[in-house]
């Protein structure tokens, strides 16, 4: 009977000592980072290219994606009609769409474990890409495997070769309450670039608009800012491209579209992001925000009807105000120049990926607007490629249900040159690091207790020498 | 027979009781085990993994870890690179657990003193107390951060000032005022540390509380003369464990901006570290570096604190009359 407990008793201790170990085991065939898979990558496609049935359906694809429910569901329908078409199975993970999707990635980077695809924030493809584990899929647009897309979405590497393609063409566009306007008696904004309000007209108007809890607007006497009860205008966010929209509309920039010239530092840029902080602590027509996400208005929908007349956000916000007749679409204001920011998440393949040729067919089909017909149709994603914003037919399949200022607006930015501008973390290496040190200290500016000149003299130095080293890291 | 069988001592035989130590022993390291492997692989390894990363600049190329020996540059870097954010880091971070940790174990100390007293209603007071602790802080901070925000913005605690014709303060975007929202969470969510208080006052010998009032004493002469001599130990238990997790603050941080807004002032340094490891590129050994540095804070801060422990230790005339008591 002793015997029995202790046997018992050892037989739990080593048991207990090896589960703690579980966890730390891993696959060994992983255990060299992604570089095996690499080799393994390169090898693969001689016998993986084919169509046989039976080939095929030895392979499993992984995409890693973000997104909601609805994002899921069509992402979901996507893969299964792929996989019927072609017999190659998909293994089609979602994430929460937030900051956790680059840790995630960080982490099956380090365990050897890269999905064959995956979405991309648009700030780090870069950073990525000078870790050497992105594809070139320069061949898929040079043999017609994806038609052109638009220059604004097309990622290209510091060489030149393309590494990613925008899923959607995200535009920065302004939102507003039809009923705040109708009682303010201000004409809703313009929905074609070449009529969009001019600086004063817009400060004039977003100060109509602007009231406090006594009823008095920005624009009278009497009017106490300390307590407004509905501002002019809101930001969806703090965050860059924001500030970048305001830099290009007054005639400056980040860094130019060939990447050649520095922008950020020059006084048009540095005029324009003090405008935009001025519209909080001058003008008073906008809420206090900062250099973040969640001090923004958040959807523009919940702001527009809630304390705020206009909303400056990004298109995905369409999804939102489906069925909503009070909320309307138009231009933003300019400048000196009508523009837009364009964002949109990259998708990319792996070179770590054992199946590349397979992994990059699925990728043209992926990028296909067709294939994300239902996500264009709600407004949650733009079309990619040109062609769906001149082609009648095309405009028709994803725009019918957008309310009609807001496929105004948009055919307007896509059909007018230089109006859209692209998001310098496509094409900028040294932009995540750059982007770093402004955000140090561009709250002192949004607080209105410095100006952008005086952030400038301290910052714009580094930033410089950081976009000069043309390195990531 | 072999001769040397005859000068050979004989087996000295090992008695029962020392053979069961043995037995007992290895028994007892083996159900160990577990929490001495896990320390060896999860925390010791780390560690020293941790320290020689930090003598290098580590960087990803072709998805494998290339390390460069650098020396003391990080740690160079992190004191006079005037792009370094640890001094501000730090700064913000210690002004914070220091305050915080004053506040929540006066706080916590004021509430379980009250919730000791016998009236109507005390056990429904104390789970109200303690409910919030049971809410993970990331709800929390979410909670707070939708009552704080801009009244435009649906913010219920600042549409009430401006009801009231108050004009309304900016908790999520004004650098000091951010401060107030993090120790309203933070004492929003110390109902464990009151638990643990009212419990430690069940201890408190009602005969020496009724001595005092019959010698004429008030409440503050209670409190000072056997109540705070009774939870001394508790109380310094509480303060390092409040000090340790108000320096690792780093939900609130990430859910209210991510990077440290307004003006960095969030920007802790567990928030840095996790920055400067997982977002950046190739500063993990700079992130390795700035770990160390704030060990050896933590461990500085703690070895303060043990020894002022002695002046917080039960009195030896509390401890004598314990050990007579039947």
């Amino acid at each position: 009977m002793k015997v029995g407990k202790r046997t018992l008793m050892m037989s739990m201790a080593v048991t207990m000592a090896l589960t703690a170990l579980t966890g730390c085991t891993g696959n060994s065939d992983n255990q060299q980072g992604g570089t095996n898979k690499a080799a393994e990558g390169t090898k693969a496609p001689a016998n993986a290219g084919d169509n046989k049935d039976t080939e095929a359906k030895d392979i499993t694809l992984e995409l890693l994606y973000w997104g909601d429910d609805v994002q899921k569901k069509l992402v979901e329908a996507a893969t299964k009609k792929y996989t019927a078409d072609t017999g190659i199975k998909i293994n089609a993970q979602v994430l929460p769409a937030d900051g956790t999707f680059d840790t995630f990635i960080q982490t099956r980077l380090q365990s050897g474990e890269l999905p064959d695809i995956s979405y991309m924030g648009e700030g780090d493809i870069q950073k990525y890409n000078e870790m050497g584990i992105l594809a070139d899929i320069s061949d898929l647009l040079t043999d017609g495997s994806i038609p052109e897309k638009l220059s604004a979405i097309t990622i290209h590497s510091p060489e030149q070769k393309v590494i990613g393609v925008g899923l959607s063409n995200q535009l920065e566009l302004l939102f507003y309450s039809k009923s705040k306007f109708d009682e303010a008696g201000v004409a809703y904004p313009p929905t074609k670039v070449e009529e969009a309000w001019d600086w004063d007209t817009f400060v004039a108007n977003a100060k109509q608009l602007t009231k406090d809890t006594k009823g008095k607007t920005a624009a009278e006497e009497g009017f106490n800012a300390d307590l407004t009860e509905n501002y002019g205008l809101g930001f969806t966010a703090g965050r860059e491209f924001h500030h970048f929209w305001a830099a290009n509309a007054n005639g400056g920039g980040i860094v130019s579209p060939d990447g050649k010239e520095f922008q950020w530092d020059s006084p048009e840029s540095a005029e324009g992001i003090q405008m935009l902080a001025d519209l909080v602590n001058k003008d008073k027509v906008a809420s206090p925000f900062t250099y973040t996400w969640s001090t923004g208005i958040g959807s523009a929908v919940d702001a527009l009807s809630g304390g705020y007349a206009m909303a400056v956000s990004g298109s995905w916000d369409l999804a939102n105000i489906k069925g909503n007749e009070d909320i309307g679409v138009g231009v933003l204001p300019k400048m000196k120049k009508a523009v837009t920011m364009n964002a949109g998440a990259p998708l990319v393949v792996y070179n770590t990926s054992k199946n590349i040729e397979e992994a990059k067919k699925f990728y043209a089909y992926m990028v296909n607007p067709e294939n994300s017909l239902e996500l264009l149709k709600s407004g949650a994603w733009l079309p990619n490629q040109a062609d769906w914003y001149t082609d009648a037919a095309l405009v028709d399949k994803w725009s019918s249900e957008l309310p009609v200022s807001a496929k105004e607006t948009i055919l307007s930015y896509s059909t007018t040159k230089d109006s859209i501008v692209q998001w310098p973390a496509y094409y900028v290496p040294a932009y995540l690091k750059m982007n770093t040190e402004y955000e140090k200290s561009i709250d002192q500016v949004l607080s209105g207790s410095k100006s952008v000149k005086e952030i400038y003299d301290s910052i714009m130095p580094v930033i410089k020498s950081l976009w000069e080293s043309g390195k990531v890291s | 027979m072999n001769p040397e069988s005859k000068t050979s001592p004989a087996p000295v035989p090992v008695p029962k009781q020392a053979k069961g130590a043995v037995k007992e022993a290895v028994a007892g390291y083996l159900f160990a085990a577990p929490a001495i492997i896990g320390f060896l692989v999860l925390t010791l390894y780390p560690m020293l993994a941790s320290f020689i990363y930090s003598f290098h600049k580590i960087t990803i190329m072709s998805g494998s870890q290339i390390m460069e020996w650098i020396g003391l540059d990080n740690y160079i870097y992190i004191f006079s690179n005037p792009s370094s954010e640890f001094k501000k880091s730090i700064t913000v971070t210690l002004v914070y657990a220091f305050v915080n940790v004053v506040l929540v174990i006066v706080f916590c100390l004021i509430i379980a003193l009250l919730l000791n007293r016998r009236f109507i209603g005390r056990n429904m007071l104390r789970a109200v107390f303690f409910l919030p602790s049971v809410v993970p802080m990331l709800a929390t901070t979410i909670v707070w951060q939708m009552l704080l925000q801009n009244q435009a913005k649906g913010g219920l605690v600042n549409w009430i000032l401006l009801q009231l014709g108050i004009a309304p303060i900016e908790f999520l975007t004004d650098p000091i005022q951010i401060f107030s929202t993090l120790f309203i969470m933070s004492l929003w969510t110390c109902g464990g540390t009151i638990v643990v208080f009212i419990a430690t006052l069940q201890d408190v010998p009602g005969e020496l509380l009724e001595a005092i009032e019959m010698d004429g004493g008030n409440a503050w002469h209670k409190f000072l003369k056997v109540t705070y001599p009774t939870i001394k130990p508790v109380l310094f238990f509480q303060l390092i464990m409040c000090m340790m997790t108000s320096i690792q603050i780093y939900t609130q941080s990430v859910v209210l901006s991510r990077n440290g807004a307004p003006d960095r002032m969030t920007y802790f340094i567990n928030v840095m570290i996790y920055d400067h490891s997982f977002v950046q590129v190739g500063m993990r050994g700079l992130a390795s570096a700035e770990a160390w540095i704030v060990f050896l804070i933590t461990l500085a801060i703690t070895i303060v604190l043990f020894y002022f422990q002695g002046a917080l230790k039960r009195d030896d005339s509390m401890g004598k009359r314990r050990k007579v008591r039947p």
